[in-house]
């Protein structure tokens, strides 16, 4: 009884839907065929796997890896240091694209505004090799920033040497680097906005940061809300790059992330396996917080990803 | 009605999307041989993947041009190349993929900070063991340094060809600007404290004359090798072993260490030492020669034609020149010795053709034929590669960058220095002297064997832990006491358990 | 209303000296790099080069512009760009429709498929096997097929395509549009700045990415202008020792690198001003109710 009317019910959605699903059928073979066929290599952070071998014929070792890396010194140094400059990324960093769209959105004169927002995406493009090494000469004891400090009479600082200040540059200069790019997205969704909407609130007598607040950032929170979630589910992954042009033995102690763990331990043998389990470790701790930032923003009210 | 319908649409699609998957597109150049190395059935065929990203001129590539023509007229070996990346790591990557599907070489070289891999992959059976079969080949055989060969055995068995770098093993020297030791009166230094000295006066008596105190004493950078020489005065290269007591033992946890650490800090707390050593990289390393500020600093023995001619450009009266390393207190000097190789030739397990290979080896170690690259053959040779101008050669720079894949051609290097070649790169940079002086100074790394597997396991920790507390007590963040801590933890994080090993296989070699 | 008017005006200005400061901030390390592509290498190397060329030569760029892989791998960028942004798009627009209707069936597994994939995969190996199954590899199609949709994408068009109101929906439906007209007349339309955003982002994307170029494609008349560019420092600068041909490749071996960053860069920075152009503002909710 309970078949018949299920497959009843699926004929009924096929037929009404059948154009949505027929929409879904390359995209979602995409993902099977390039993303969950794949899938299988996920079984090489419990091997000692070598490429010589494959994986059949790598052995089998469980937990190894993800033993090791718990287990190591390094470990807590590396962790919290990964967490940290995460989190400052992403208080500091997050919102600063969004003040930049909304700034650029003010802007009335055409050519300002479209040379402004090429200017600043533009950094995006070079690497961290280009723009590290740009950071640490301006930060050099004949660098802009000490040049300035000398004018003022004080003694010339080795930024990068310094445990204080390290993970502020890595913060400042990401900021730097990527909110132009990242501010792409906002201007988008500020540019959906109806603007039927501003002109009701300007006539009741509304000023501009009104504008802002209350119509403005409430169209764009979904998006806002997304880009966010999306952005807990990397929160473990730095990249090695940035952090690996810019520190240097007088700051591993609060320099050193994950990445760059991984980066000099695995240049050895097994370093499939040892960066995969590591990478496994990043990723799931990534999907836990997406499903928890995702279930809280729904309960809030506020949509999530699905 | 529907259903059938919706059916036969998607089996459509599914269809396209298979279709789509196989035809492949522009540009695949599909008749040329090679590209997809797989063991060669032909016997006289050897499929090579190298380190590429040359640029060719119109019509040529790395299988169609005159050298590669001519050398396989000359071996009779037809070589065919995979051109490979150009980065070390990608061609490593490149490498591990084509072991994954099952589509090996016959032919690769290895970088030498591979070293571990190709050993790693020699325990599993993917290369080819060569002892015994080397023996026929004379000029091969020729070619390596017997201690070379320690880097590439494992259990008695041989399992690649060290291959030198055509500046043989020579790395670095001590140079100093005799014009400013001209101007402060001052001889050149031989000992640790004269250098000293000549580094103090360098920083405060302006030697180049112009009022600011904008000179340097001693510089150094992030990567401590390459200021060896002031290791080296007290017998110790970091990340090197030496021989104690009939026994390899690491040179980081001597004593000898310690004072040179001891030493060096010393240099820094009296400003001798540059204070922005521990952030600058190799490029600013070499700005501060290429504009005058320093005057004396440790550099690769081809520096004459890079930082020390840029010098030059800058300031006409700049006169370099190269001096022995320091002597210190316990009478000892020297900088870091390179190993006898730069890399391995390895071949696969799979190859049927070893004989072509090894032939094509031989071949290629006999200092003529190498000629035949470097310097041209028949019409690429003499007034198109280089002329002739009183008894010396000079090379035709135009010539030796537009052809400068052939040199990737070159497999081998013999173990006789080139030194026309060092000629004829500029006679001026005088590189035969650099070289020859480099090695005189350099002091090898006693342990001359393949990782073993502890330090497989723990040296990269090692190696930070040593980076850390060495920039640490030389900066004076930690005191110079601190290097027993040190000691101890290096020995409790699997120092203990290389020293057993490297202990070993010393006895062993013995 | 004088005093809102003159607040109003002290808040454009401050705003725009704020702007124009970042931008310059921004611009420091462009031109810098640009300099040093103009620069001689002896004033690169003797840090004397900041935002404007000491030495200007040409040299660099000569040597780039003549030769002949150089044009070849930028035409296979643009053929990989285009093709590869045209499948993208084609893909993210199907899915992010469909699953952007709230009634789907099988939406939140879809979803929950999708997002899944962000955190997980097989690596490079499993990957580069899968090629090879498919005959994929050395064609342009291994550049293209790998990143056919991005999920990130996905999830924000979806979003976008969730704003529109339904009401609009349903009077299409009623006028009995199918979902296809919906989609091409309604939906793109009034999503033109999020989708001139992700067609940038997918064309950087191909634009930018070498890795995939490197590890699957062995032809040489194949590779992409990053490869190419890539190839041609790294080669300069494992050559510092005389195993090789730098001798008079010394002289430019710094500002060839430069030069090769701004060639790589120029194109992105060109082809913004043609995504600026749809960030229309408010676009015609009422105009397209036609």
């Amino acid at each position: 009884m309970k078949r018949g009317v299920f497959v009843k019910g699926l004929e009924k959605t096929l037929r009404a839907d059948w154009m949505l699903y027929l929409f879904l059928v390359p995209g979602v073979a995409y993902f099977i065929i390039f993303k969950y066929l794949p899938m299988y290599g996920v079984v090489i952070a419990f091997q000692d796997y070598s490429p010589f071998l494959g994986i059949s014929g790598s052995e089998f070792v469980g937990w190894k890896h993800f033993a090791r890396f718990f287990t190591d010194d390094e470990f807590a140094t590396v962790f919290r240091n990964t967490l940290l400059i995460s989190l400052y990324k992403l208080v500091f960093g997050f919102p600063v694209p969004i003040l930049l769209a909304l700034m650029l959105n003010e802007v009335r004169i055409g050519w300002f505004k479209k040379t402004t927002q090429t200017l600043l995406y533009i950094p995006h493009f070079f690497s961290w090799v280009i723009f590290g090494g740009i950071v640490i000469q301006v930060l050099s004891s004949t660098g802009i920033v000490n040049s300035v400090l000398q004018l003022f009479g004080m003694e010339p600082v080795l930024f990068l040497a310094q445990k204080e200040y390290f993970r502020s540059i890595i913060v400042i200069s990401d900021i730097v680097k990527e909110s132009g790019w990242a501010s792409i997205i906002y201007l988008a969704a500020i540019a959906g906005v109806d603007p039927a909407l501003y002109e009701a609130a300007r006539m009741d007598g509304a000023k501009k940061r009104h504008e802002i607040w209350h119509i403005t950032l409430p169209c764009i929170s979904s998006t806002i809300m997304i880009l966010l979630i999306l952005r807990l589910g990397s929160i473990l992954e730095l990249g090695v790059q940035q952090v690996f042009m810019l520190y240097n033995p007088l700051v591993y102690e609060v320099g050193d992330i994950i990445d760059t763990y991984v980066y000099r331990v695995g240049l050895t043998e097994q370093k499939y396996s040892f960066a995969t389990a590591v990478g496994l470790f990043q990723s799931v701790v990534g999907l836990i917080l997406i499903y928890l930032a995702n279930g809280l923003a729904k309960r809030f009210g506020k949509g999530g990803l699905w | 009605m529907k259903k059938r319908t919706l059916i036969s649409i998607l089996l459509t699609a599914v269809l396209a999307v298979s279709a789509l998957a196989g035809c492949s597109s522009k540009g695949g150049d599909k008749a040329e041989n090679g590209k997809n190395a797989s063991p060669s059935s032909d016997q006289t065929t050897v499929k090579a993947f190298i380190m590429g990203g040359a640029t060719f001129p119109d019509g040529e590539d790395i299988n169609h041009n005159p050298w590669m023509t001519m050398l396989r007229e000359e071996t009779g070996v037809d070589l065919q190349i995979q051109y490979g990346p150009a980065a070390a790591d990608e061609y490593m990557n490149k490498l591990n993929l084509m072991l994954a599907s099952g589509d090996i070489p016959d032919l690769f070289i290895i970088p030498s900070a591979n070293q571990s891999w190709l050993m790693d992959n020699a325990k599993l059976g993917a290369i080819m063991r060569l002892d015994g079969k080397l023996d026929a080949y004379a000029n091969l055989m020729n070619a390596v340094y017997p201690e070379a060969w320690d880097a590439v055995t494992y259990n008695g068995g041989i399992y690649g060809v060290p291959v030198l770098a055509d500046g043989n093993s020579a790395t670095d020297n001590v140079y100093i600007r005799k014009d400013w030791l001209d101007k402060l009166k001052l001889d050149v230094p031989k000992t640790l404290d004269e250098f000293v000295k000549v580094a103090k006066a360098f920083k405060e008596q302006d030697p180049d004359g112009n009022g600011k105190a904008d000179t340097l004493g001693l510089i150094a950078y992030d990567n401590m090798l390459a200021w060896s020489s002031l290791f080296g005065a007290f017998g110790v290269i970091p990340g090197y072993w030496v021989e104690k007591n009939g026994t390899l033992v690491p040179a980081d946890i001597q004593p000898e260490m310690k004072d040179a650490l001891a030493y060096i800090h010393q240099l820094f707390a009296d400003k001798v030492l540059d204070n922005e050593w521990p952030i600058t990289k190799k490029a600013a390393y070499e700005e501060k020669v290429a504009n005058g500020k320093a005057g004396l600093y440790e550099g690769s023995w081809a520096a004459a034609r890079s930082e020390i001619q840029t010098s030059r450009q800058n300031d006409p009266k700049a006169d370099w020149i190269a001096i022995a390393p320091p002597v210190g207190p316990g009478g000892k000097q020297g900088v870091f010795g390179g190993p006898k190789y730069k890399s391995i030739i390895a071949i696969s397990s799979k190859a049927k053709n070893v004989d072509a290979i090894l032939k094509l080896l031989d071949w290629q170690a006999v200092p003529e034929n190498r000629d035949k690259f470097v310097f041209g053959f028949g019409q690429y040779g003499e007034n198109f590669m280089y002329t002739k101008k009183d008894g010396s050669i000079e090379l035709n720079f135009d010539n030796h960058n537009k052809y400068g894949y052939r040199q990737q051609l070159m497999f081998m290097q013999p173990k006789e220095l080139n030194e026309q070649k060092m000629e004829a790169l500029g006679p001026q940079f005088k590189l035969n002297d650099m070289i020859k002086l480099s090695i005189q100074y350099g002091i090898p790394n006693a342990f001359t064997g393949a990782p073993t597997p502890s330090m497989v396991e723990n040296q990269s920790a090692l190696d930070k832990l040593r980076q850390e507390t060495f920039t640490k007590i030389i900066i004076g963040e930690l005191p110079v006491s601190a290097f027993d801590d040190f000691v101890a933890s290096y020995k409790a994080k699997g120092g203990d358990k290389i020293m057993k090993e490297v202990a070993d296989w010393y006895a062993e070699k013995k | 209303m004088r005093s809102a008017a003159l607040s109003d005006r002290i808040g454009h200005a401050a705003n725009l000296i704020l702007l124009a400061m970042m931008g310059l901030v921004a611009l420091f390390p462009f031109l810098h790099v640009l300099s040093q592509s103009l620069s001689s290498h002896t004033a690169i190397v003797s840090g004397r080069v900041t935002v404007y060329p000491v030495g200007l030569q040409l040299e660099a760029y000569h040597q780039l512009l003549q030769d002949r892989a150089f044009y070849r791998s930028f035409g296979v960028a643009i053929v990989r760009t285009v093709l590869g942004t045209a499948i993208n798009m084609t893909l993210t627009c199907l899915m992010a429709y469909s699953l952007s209707r709230k009634h789907l069936k099988g939406r939140g597994l879809i979803m929950n498929m999708v997002i899944f994939t962000m955190i997980f995969n097989g690596g490079m190996i499993p990957t580069f096997l899968l090629l090879k199954q498919l005959h994929l590899l050395d064609t342009l199609w291994s550049l293209i097929l790998p990143s056919a949709v991005s999920a990130f994408n996905l999830i924000l068009l979806k979003n976008f395509f969730q704003s529109i109101p339904e009401s609009l929906v349903e009077s299409a439906r009623i006028d009995g549009a199918g979902h296809g007209v919906i989609l091409w007349r309604l939906f793109i339309p009034l999503s033109l700045p999020a989708m001139a955003t992700l067609t940038l982002f997918y064309a950087v994307m191909h634009w930018n990415t070498y890795f995939d170029a490197v590890m699957y494609i062995n032809n040489p008349k194949l590779l992409p202008l990053q490869v190419y560019l890539r190839n041609v420092i790294v080669l300069n600068d494992s050559n510092m020792n005389v195993t090789d041909f730098s001798g008079a490749t010394l002289i430019s071996r710094e500002s060839l690198k430069a030069a090769t960053i701004i060639a790589s860069v120029v194109p992105m920075i060109a082809v913004y001003p043609f995504v600026q152009h749809y960030f229309v503002k408010g676009v015609m909710l009422g105009a397209v109710k036609e």
